[in-house]
């Protein structure tokens, strides 16, 4: 599925959040979102889900609107996968991963075998099959993130929206987590994901967005986003680069005094 | 592992539905044959099977099974929408009044009977008690449309109940003589005593109504285990879902409170009591925990008979006394298990 967005535009409490934001999300692509805390980027990944309405502008799925492709189609073309995502009841890792099938069971339909399958490779996929029989309040934090992957994962959509998925993660589980969302994309998915380390973002993605005050200012591939220019803007940091086996790292280095940090050319 | 993920995995589903319900049945059978004169269950049942309209024949049809079965509805109708209403607001705190329609029902009930409707009528009582809880859902959907979020509504509920009861207080204040007063308090107590057939045929179609509606909700109530965002991505209607579920209440409690007046506890522990089983599921504990209220239900009321105290006990001080302090028990073990 191919989401695009016209104009898009949103507020809340009367501040505007996002301002006039056009993109595409392509299929088989994994797309980073980045930018600084308040930039916008989870209010664009919910506007993506249809999960808000915007002020101004229009989203399509396949050039068509939410309202057209209906509420139970999309919860099937899109996996969302919320920041920290709250678990209110003490559930068993694989019946919480078993949720992620809901969009496609009928109204009174039991669980098929196909569901039982998606879930198991939605558990192993996340390296989460160990932790199958445990409750959520007996998981850490990154086990638990793991496991809510695995339930965005085993609705098996072909988009993923993913808000800071390797955010509670040590750093093994940050590389494997990045490289399960590229390899999802690999096999055709549309993968968006929120991110805040810039080396991760720079090395797994293929395309950024960067958002800094509810705008566009950079899209495209991670080489002509994340330079000393844009990053200055967006972050008012100076960065330190290098290189290892031919992959970039970035590492944010000090804060720029705000004054050199504005764009110099609009 | 928990006790409570052992449990699940031992006792199937089905079993589960299966076994509570026959208790539920057996429990039903026992109230039927308690009470204060002696009586031959067996030829009563044979007497009035076969058409004879002997005193035992009729006392089971027009008292014991009646009350019996008035006590298996509104169990089941308490604890299953205490579970509804806990699994929407994701609170362990919620019971099936939370929403203000148990006491705009007693509200109503009041009414009628302050008016004297009652004694010229006596389905009036049970029509007034469900006159309230229409008032209190239309009122809590009209804030609905006007766009209130589920806190609002709760806090609105809050209102409603607080409201509900203070004019309660005010007929209670205002009653022309000291007799109608202790009457409306005995009646507020709660009680299965003395209802007949015309109740039950009265509650049965809004109570099946409210069930229906809070049951559709079960595949919802486990996407809002994610949180709302996460419910809504997974395809669930969650405006649509407050309806269902407010109306679904009002139908079911409203219905259960103007015929046996407040039965409190039964909505908020059955739940408690059966989450464990369901693997903490909230659309599985919704069966789950109606079948338990409805054994508890029954279990009290069989007590109360039971008991040599004279004038019986209410119904809803017996569950009271006995549901708080266990609840605090199960609270403390649930920590305990946590922990």
């Amino acid at each position: 599925m191919r989401i695009e967005t016209h104009g898009l535009s949103a507020t809340a409490g009367g501040r505007t959040i996002l301002a006039d934001v056009t993109l595409a999300i392509e299929p088989g692509a994994f797309t980073g979102l980045i930018g600084p805390n308040g930039a916008g980027k989870t209010s664009l990944l919910r506007l993506l889900a249809g999960l808000a309405e915007p002020a101004a502008g229009r989203v399509t799925y396949d050039g068509r609107s939410a309202a057209q492709v209906g509420r139970r189609a999309l919860a099937r073309g899109i996996a969302y996968l919320p920041q920290s995502g709250p678990v209110h009841w003490p559930l068993r890792a694989e019946a919480l991963v078993m949720l992620g099938r809901l969009p496609h069971r009928g109204p009174l339909g039991g669980i098929a075998a196909a569901d039982r399958a998606a879930v198991e490779r939605a558990l192993s996929t996340a390296d989460t099959a160990h932790l199958r029989g445990r409750t959520v309040g007996t998981l850490s934090g990154g086990e638990r993130m793991r496991v809510l992957l695995a339930r965005a994962l085993a609705t098996e959509a072909p988009v993923l929206l993913a808000d800071e998925p390797v955010a509670a993660l040590d750093p093994g589980h940050q590389l494997a987590c990045m490289a399960l969302l590229r390899d999802a994309a690999r096999r055709g998915s549309g993968v968006v994901a929120v991110l805040h380390d810039l080396t991760l973002a720079a090395r797994f993605c293929d395309r950024l967005i960067l958002l800094a005050n509810g705008s566009l200012l950079a899209e495209g591939p991670p080489s002509r986003v994340l330079t000393d220019e844009n990053l200055c803007a967006a972050y008012g940091i100076a960065i330190h680069r290098g290189e290892a086996g031919g992959e970039p790292f970035l590492l944010p280095w000090h804060a720029l005094p705000s004054p050199t940090c504005l764009p110099e050319t609009p | 592992m928990t006790a409570a993920a052992t449990w699940e995995s031992r006792i199937p589903y089905p079993a589960l539905i299966a076994g509570l319900t026959l208790l539920a049945l057996a429990l039903c059978a026992v109230s039927a044959a308690v009470g204060y004169v002696p009586f031959d269950l067996g030829a009563a049942l044979s007497d009035w099977l076969a058409g004879r309209p002997t005193l035992g024949a009729l006392v089971l049809a027009e008292l014991r099974l009646p009350r019996a079965l008035l006590g298996l509805l509104v169990g089941f109708s308490l604890g299953l929408t205490g579970a509804a209403m806990q699994g929407w607001l994701r609170n362990p705190l919620a019971e099936p009044g939370l929403v203000g329609v148990s006491s705009a029902a007693a509200l109503g009930a009041v009414i009628v009977f302050y008016s004297g409707l009652s004694a010229a009528l006596s389905l009036a009582l049970p029509l007034g008690g469900m006159a309230g809880a229409a008032a209190a859902a239309v009122l809590l959907n009209l804030m609905a449309a006007r766009g209130a979020g589920t806190t609002a509504l709760v806090i609105g509920g809050i209102a409603i109940n607080s409201l509900a009861g203070s004019l309660t207080a005010l007929a209670l204040n205002l009653a022309p003589n000291p007799y109608a007063a202790l009457e409306i308090v005995f009646w507020l107590m709660g009680s299965l005593a003395d209802r007949g057939t015309d109740q039950l045929w009265l509650v049965l179609p809004p109570m099946l109504a409210g069930w229906a509606l809070c049951l559709s909700g079960a595949r919802a109530l486990d996407a809002l285990t994610l949180g709302e965002d996460a419910a809504r991505s997974l395809g669930f209607d969650l405006a649509g879902l407050r309806v269902r579920l407010i109306a679904g209440a009002a139908l079911a409690v409203g219905s259960a409170v103007s015929v046996t007046g407040a039965v409190g506890f039964v909505g908020l522990v059955a739940p408690h009591l059966m989450r464990p089983l369901a693997g903490a599921r909230p659309g599985r504990l919704l069966l789950l925990a109606g079948l338990a209220g409805a054994c508890l239900t029954l279990a009290a009321d069989i007590a109360v008979r039971l008991l040599p105290t004279r004038p019986e006990l209410k119904l809803g001080v017996v569950t009271a006394l006995i549901g708080a302090p266990f609840l605090i028990a199960l609270i403390a073990r649930l920590r305990r298990e946590e922990a």
